[in-house]
């Protein structure tokens, strides 16, 4: 069965410009990410892998660079529709002027606010940028979803009091019983679905016993605490699709909202618990700086999963912590794949963590991607010359108290690329026509790709 | 004068924080906690440990370039001083203003500082932005009264002993890329001929391909100019690439020391074991199986009491120094009759702490007070509730429970073999 | 040898190069810039060959004209295309063009000693300050609390009512006044500045504590201390021109000086004789407004953010 790739990138080409000249951030790059899969982008610093990650999500910074040329899909919708029309670059010889079209690039960015967060969500390097420091954590998590998530908080309550014994006890046996295919086929109702999200957390914890599990799932079910009048008019929202309206009448809307906002919470404290923090109700109040490194990273990752994405963006999530809580943290992502089965771009420079975490990987160089191939092709038969230098170039029980293998030289100036292949420069194999023009992607072995011209 | 180029003993270094309104709170970070090093000649010391266990302010210390809170380090110690030293004795006043880094006046100190220099880990701060390269690696030089003309054709020097041409010495630092300017500090590090390099992170800022460079550069170096080097990382397979020795430290303390091959072949420490297992190795046949540790690092201002790693530790048991505070959220979490139905009737109603070593659970209803001890060896065993293994006895009275611990203990560097130093109360 | 010196000087007139045309990017600062450059040009021409600018007389004195004392209006506005008398007359028959020509002079010359003396105490003072810390630092922010608290017109008029109305006098009062705003400035850059790498490096390396100061410290603390001066030379003339307006001046002089010019047209102004005030006014204004520019030009222009 051929799967489809969930995100699609085509001929991707980003340049920033500076008072310096253009920098080609992106020289023309292909990626393609299948459900369930996690794709290692490697690279040393300047390949272009964090702006990689930045033009998909369309988060570059629109007064210095954009997407000049390529498309990326995600899902089958194009992401890259408003290119050349948001955002101008002008060039003039070797400078550049870049204009900004705020109505078209508001047009945009509406356009992807519909999917960054929802289907698509990032994890940064550094959590304490992306944590506000003034707001509480519990507020961080919960205020998206009581501005944005209305109808999944409505559905949840909706899934408690509505839904029948039997239809309980089906979808409990499925999540105890860990029945990955039921699962799939009765999320498909959205009302089935959200009681399988609240059945699954009790389920996932380590520090409950199996009778205290049960007796969570008592109290679940134990149709108490909302009011019939709540119920009718949230049945009648979701239903309807119109909550906007409803939601905008002043005294109905705070009444409304009143339950949504604990509902919100206990999805925050959910969430939490997922990125296995102890005592999660104690961390809402608290405020990022209170927190350690690995909270921070873990809270993040909290939130890049509040929306059930698809596709997790995760760019040098790890390379701030230390060692045993990387490790931890490592494990955790793993573990959330299984249960979410979400495709992840795993941006990284550590060639280590990339061998734990990825199965297919693409490695960068200078704004191409050089080569292609899953875990063990590119570890145990690595071609590009540029893959190969760097592989050896790590410290390993081998070459303890030897020479380390250098690549010689360094990485090229982004604004004046060295022409045809850009690793010419500094390539042991190098021939005439490497110098010439650039080797296009070729197939070597099933699913290994080189561009390279070697071969 | 011997094969030992330092040996430090004791040191201490505590940063204070000021707290409260006025401040009344004084905290103490514990950054350095008594630490005995010895470097000898020609030799090259990795130090490891993560973010927050004092290394890079251990590496400050020997150097002085901050000032410690108490301890003796020696550099080039004579004879006497060493078997002082190895005996344990104390050193006279005056002797120690003679010969202890720590105890010299600030001239002194001064002149030393020939012999022992550092490379720090940012390079992109570590030189001065409004300075040429060739200023920058002349600067040692003429603080020590070296001339101009002199100075700059030994920079040459420096910058071709670094792989750095002549055309660098009239650059600024922003025009070289991090690796470069890692060779720069490297080559002022080196300018004055010192025997002793302390090396921060030296390559922890730099990509894979740089690193490699570096590091061999370093290599070179270290042999041709005999150098002997302390090299701070937190970076486990470069420390062991390049160092003979590993110093493992955790929360101020060193807590394992053994030759490089040794500690990777044979961890003794539950921490160097987990840290080990922890390090991502870029292949992707290696299944191991990850030590997790429970939580996270504690903060160095209140550091656990005995062993301080005995909160996250797999295998503490009584000596290792638990206190009572670490015991009542797992008393409560036990004492709870939905959890443990043994102890049906029994309502905790507060734990007090008297004392690291004594505390006391009042209950408002206490029926079931006989299993209590036996629901507390349940859980110990079942759940692996380490912290349990502190409890020395407990005494029921009425609807009091009183628990008494085991007095903590810290545990020191001891001799297994083989140059094989560990702190740990299993061995 | 002259060789190696040019190969270091090149780098550095470089970076000058970068900052030149940061700074004239904007209009403002180009401006500001060249409004600056022209009244210095004015004041060191004074100096030097004041013939050049058409004065003939004594540079450091007004020359009144008692034969013809009531202020005349300046001489194009009744033939156009004559230039003899540019600026008018004031009271009592004042060329002003003479007067304010000198004056700038006058002007610059006392804001810049006030100010650079007053930023060279400031400086010293506040480097070490943040050195070394300790009582030293204490006593000094204690003093400058206390300086910031004084309005400096009440503190000059006291110390020219008690020790007598000259220049000298005048300037040692601002100087006093001034040097506190440097003081805190440096040492607020040099406290972040102390932390950084390089400066451990350079204790690492040897180097002594009045080197580290003088070398890596202050040089790294000038950008904002820039800023600053540009600011405060506007501000010394302004207040000078106070002190001279409200007749501040030592009272048998006729030293050119653009408040006491004001002053003195202030009256024949009133009843429509406009030029005696727009004129001195206008020099001071302009050169308020250039010296500002300026000021906010060369803060953008040093920023190290804004230079990648």
């Amino acid at each position: 069965m051929e799967k489809q790739p969930l995100l699609i990138v085509r001929n991707l080409k980003t340049h920033f410009v500076t008072w310096k000249g253009v920098v080609k951030a992106l020289d023309g790059i292909d990626l393609e990410i299948y459900p369930g899969e996690t794709l290692g982008l490697v690279g040393e610093t300047g390949c272009g892998k964090s702006v990689t990650s930045y033009s998909i999500m369309g988060l570059l910074p629109p007064t210095q660079g954009t997407i000049v040329e390529g498309s990326i899909f995600f899902n089958g919708i194009e992401l890259t529709k408003n290119v050349g029309k948001d955002v101008i670059i002008k060039y003039k010889g070797k400078k550049a002027k870049i204009k900004v079209n705020r109505r078209a690039y508001n047009k945009t960015q509406d356009f992807l606010n519909k999917i960054r967060g929802k289907e698509m969500s990032m994890i940064f390097q550094e959590p304490m940028t992306a944590l506000n420091p003034v707001l509480s954590i519990g507020y961080q998590l919960t205020e998206p979803l009581i501005q944005h998530k209305k109808y999944e908080l409505m559905m949840r309550i909706l899934a408690r009091h509505t839904l029948g014994d039997k239809d309980f006890e089906e979808i409990k046996n499925a999540v105890f019983g860990e029945e990955k295919e039921r699962l799939m086929e009765l999320s498909k109702d959205p009302l089935k679905y959200a009681l399988i999200e609240q059945i699954k957390s009790i389920y996932y914890r380590k520090d409950l016993t199996s009778l205290q599990k049960n007796e969570l799932l008592n109290e679940l079910r134990k149709k108490k605490g909302i009011s019939r009048f709540h119920l009718s008019v949230y049945k009648k929202i979701v239903e309807s699709k119109y909550e906007s309206i409803f939601f905008k009448i002043p005294l109905l809307s705070s009444y409304l909202m009143r339950p949504l906002r604990e509902e919100a919470n206990k999805k925050a404290i959910e969430l939490l618990r997922m990125v296995n923090i102890y005592e999660p109700e104690s961390l809402l109040s608290a405020y990022p700086h209170e927190l350690s490194g690995g909270m921070r990273q873990r809270v993040m990752i909290a939130m890049a999963l509040s929306c059930d994405p698809k596709l997790l963006i995760a760019d040098e999530p790890t390379t701030a912590l230390d060692v045993t809580t990387q490790a931890q943290i490592l494990d955790l992502m793993k573990d959330l794949k299984e249960r979410t089965s979400a495709s992840i771009l795993f941006i990284t420079h550590d060639l280590g963590v990339i061998a734990d975490m990825a199965d297919r990987i693409s490695v960068m160089y200078a704004g191409n991607v050089v080569e292609n191939g899953n875990k063990m092709q590119i570890f145990y038969n690595p071609k590009h010359p540029y893959t190969r230098g760097l592989l050896r170039s790590v410290p390993t029980e081998e070459t303890m108290k030897s020479k380390l293998h250098i690549i010689p030289g360094s990485i090229p100036n982004m604004i004046d690329p060295p022409k045809g292949c850009k690793f010419h420069p500094r390539c042991e194999f190098a021939m005439d026509i490497c110098s010439r023009e650039r080797p296009p992607m070729k197939e070597i072995e099933e699913g290994h790709y080189v561009a390279c011209w070697l071969y | 004068m011997g094969n030992t180029l330092i040996v430090g003993r004791g040191l201490k270094k505590f940063f204070e924080i000021k707290t409260g309104l006025f401040s009344r709170k004084r905290l103490n970070v514990k950054a350095v906690d008594g630490v005995d090093i010895t470097i000898n000649k020609g030799e090259v010391v990795g130090l490891v440990g993560e973010s927050g266990c004092g290394k890079t302010t251990l590496g400050r210390l020997i150097l002085r370039l901050i000032e410690p809170t108490d301890g003796e380090l020696y550099y080039n110690p004579s004879e006497e001083i060493l078997e002082k030293i190895k005996n344990g004795e104390k050193i006279s006043q005056d002797e120690l203003k003679k010969y202890s880094i720590f105890h010299m006046g600030k001239n002194d100190v001064r002149e030393l500082r020939r012999h022992m220099q550092i490379v720090f880990q940012d390079p992109y701060s570590s030189l001065d932005p409004r300075y040429l390269i060739k200023d920058i690696i002349a600067e040692p030089l003429r603080s020590f009264g070296w001339d101009s003309k002199d100075a700059y054709s030994r920079v040459e020097e420096l910058l071709k002993s670094v792989g750095l041409g002549p055309e660098f010495m009239n650059k600024f630092p922003h025009e070289l890329s991090g690796g470069q300017r890692q060779r720069v500090a490297i080559a002022r590090a080196l300018a004055l001929k010192p025997e002793f390099v302390v090396l921060d992170e030296p390559t922890s800022a730099l990509d894979v391909s740089v690193q490699a460079q570096v590091l061999n550069l370093l290599d070179d170096l270290r042999k041709e100019l005999d150098l002997t080097m302390l090299f701070i990382s937190h970076h486990i397979l470069v420390v062991r690439h390049i160092a003979d020795r590993i110093m493992v430290m955790y929360l101020g303390k060193i807590v394992e020391i053994a030759e490089t091959k040794e500690i990777f072949k044979n961890p003794l420490h539950p921490y160097t074991q987990a840290l080990l297992s922890a390090v991502p190795v870029p292949d992707p046949k290696t299944k191991r199986m990850k030590i997790h540790l429970e939580g996270e690092v504690p903060s160095p201002v209140n550091p656990p009491k005995g062993c301080s790693f005995h909160t996250r530790c797999k295998f503490a048991f009584e000596k290792c120094g638990w206190t009572a505070n670490e015991l009542v959220e797992y008393l409560r979490l036990v004492m709870d009759p939905t959890r443990n139905e043994e102890l049906k009737g029994n309502i905790l109603d507060e734990i007090e702490i008297v004392s690291d070593t004594e505390l006391i659970m009042r209950f408002k209803e206490l029926e079931n007070p006989g299993n209590i001890r036996g629901v507390i060896d349940k859980e110990k065993i079942n759940n692996n509730i380490r912290a349990f293994y502190g409890i020395m006895g407990i005494e029921v009275s009425g609807k009091e429970v009183k628990i008494k611990l085991y007095e903590p203990k810290v545990p020191e560097l001891k001799n297994v073999g083989n140059n094989h130093f560990v702190a740990c109360f299993l061995h | 040898m002259f060789d190696k010196m040019s190969d270091s000087w090149k780098p550095r007139i470089e970076n000058f190069k970068i900052t030149m045309k940061i700074l004239l990017k904007s209009p403002a600062s180009a401006i500001g810039l060249i409004i600056v450059l022209v009244y210095f040009i004015i004041a060191l021409l004074d100096q030097v060959d004041p013939y050049i600018l058409g004065i003939t007389t004594n540079v450091n004195t007004l020359i009144p004209n008692y034969v013809n004392t009531a202020p005349q209006p300046p001489s194009w506005l009744t033939n156009p295309w004559d230039f003899s008398l540019p600026f008018g007359t004031t009271y009592p028959g004042i060329n002003l063009y003479d007067g304010i020509i000198k004056a700038i002079r006058i002007d610059i010359a006392f804001s810049l000693f006030v100010v650079v003396s007053g930023a060279i105490i400031g400086i010293v003072l506040g480097v070490f300050s943040a050195f070394y810390g300790g009582w030293f630092d204490e006593i000094i922010m204690r003093l400058t609390d206390i300086f910031f608290s004084i309005p400096y017109l009440v503190l000059v008029i006291a110390l020219g009512v008690f020790l007598g109305r000259s220049l000298e006098i005048l300037s040692i009062g601002l100087i006093i006044l001034w040097w506190p705003i440097y003081a805190r400035v440096v040492r607020g850059q040099a406290l972040s500045i102390k932390e950084q790498t390089y400066v451990e490096a350079a204790r690492a390396s040897g180097v002594k504590n009045s080197r580290i100061i003088f070398r890596h410290i202050l040089p790294n603390t000038m950008a904002p201390i820039f800023v600053q001066f540009s600011f405060d030379l506007a501000t010394i003339v302004l207040a000078l021109a106070t002190l001279y307006f409200i007749g501040f001046a030592p009272s048998n002089s006729w030293l050119p000086e653009l408040g006491f010019l004001s002053s003195i047209g202030y009256e024949y102004a009133i009843v429509g004789d406009w030029w005696t005030i727009v004129f001195p006014g206008f020099a001071l204004m302009i050169f308020a407004l250039g010296m500002n520019l300026l000021g906010d030009g060369l803060r953008d222009a040093l920023d190290p953010r804004l230079r990648r």
